[in-house]
Parts: C-alpha cells; structure tokens; sequence
C-alpha cells in the first residue's frame, strides 16, 4: 500500500448535483478497489491559466489516498470514461501533508 | 594569492535547501512563480543558485502545476 495524491479538475458547466455525482463515485471505486481515503479538498471553482476545451475556470478537487500501486491503472481508465473530467494527476508521496493545502490558501 | 577587494566574493547559498525554506510542491504556485521569467521559462540554477537536487524536484513541480492549469505555458501569472 502506498500513498497518492489526486487532483481531478472538473469542467464548469456541470451541475451541483453532478459534482457530487462525481466525487462520490471516486470515493466508491477507491474503495471498491480495496484503498481508502485520507483526506479530501474541495478547491471549488478556480480560474485556469489557459483555456482547456474551450473553458476558463473549473472545479478542483484533491484527495488523499492510500492504495495499492497497480490499482491506479483501474482508477484512471473509470475516470477517463467521464467526459466531464477534463484532466486528472496522480502523483505518489512518502508522506501525506497537512490539510489545507496551498491550493487553497495560496491563490487571492 | 591576493584577496580581490574590488569585487566581493560573497558565498551564495542555495534558497531552497535551507532549514526553514518551503518544501517543493507543484500546488505552490506562489513560490514556484519567483523561478521562472515573464515568458513563463524556468530559469537556470547558475542564475537562481539553487542546488542541483532541488532544481530537478523544481522543475518538475513546474511541469506538474503547468499541466494542471494552475500555471501558465506562456506567460506569467502576477500575485496582487
């Protein structure tokens, strides 16, 4: 077991109830692929610095998860069927950071 | 050998490897942004002085928050 960080980001024009749809149903495969998670951010919407499909701002959202290494591969092909998401990073770390992070608190 | 007064040789350390000095991280785009120019390059070591350990981790934070659109390709983004 090893230690992830996850960032989605979420196009803008989805609903509330869609965003919630969506973080739930990471939760669940998370789970489901026998990982759990640590912590979790809600970034909210941000302002990207570069258009991505055509849109300006999007929805952050970063996790703190422990899971097997080799499950990634099934988090990434669930997400990817999601077109809403509009990209992901999965990143490996020794040690999780305190929350909240710079995402939050760096941007005004 | 003859010290050279006329230009001091002052040693300069790196910024980032220092104890109190902020950890690397790609969500952190504040610090990041004091290492790459107004065309939004990263700039060299031998200007910045930072260790050769602490560029790579640099420059792949960089790499990292550019992609994730939190900084960007082109240009860069100014902090009010």
């Amino acid at each position: 077991m090893n230690n992830f960080e996850t960032i989605l980001i979420i196009a803008s024009d989805t609903t509330k109830d869609n965003l919630n749809k969506i973080s739930k149903s990471f939760e669940e495969i998370v789970s489901t692929q026998g990982g759990s998670i640590i912590g979790k951010e809600d970034c909210g919407l941000r302002d990207l610095a570069y258009k991505i499909n055509n849109l300006k701002k999007a929805y952050y959202f970063f996790y703190q998860i422990n899971i097997e290494g080799q499950k990634i591969q099934t988090l990434k092909k669930n997400i990817s069927q999601n077109e809403k998401i509009i990209r992901y990073l999965f990143i490996k770390v020794n040690t999780h950071d305190e929350l909240p992070t710079k995402l939050l608190v760096g941007n005004d | 050998m003859k010290e050279n007064l006329l230009f001091e040789t002052r040693k300069r350390t790196c910024p980032l490897s220092n104890e109190n000095s902020p950890k690397v991280d790609y969500k952190n785009v504040k610090l990041l942004s004091r290492f790459i120019t107004e065309k939004g390059k990263i700039i060299p070591r031998r200007v910045t002085n930072v260790s050769s350990k602490k560029q790579k981790e640099l420059s792949k934070a960089i790499k990292r928050a550019r992609y994730l659109g939190l900084m960007s390709y082109t240009h860069k983004i100014k902090f009010s």
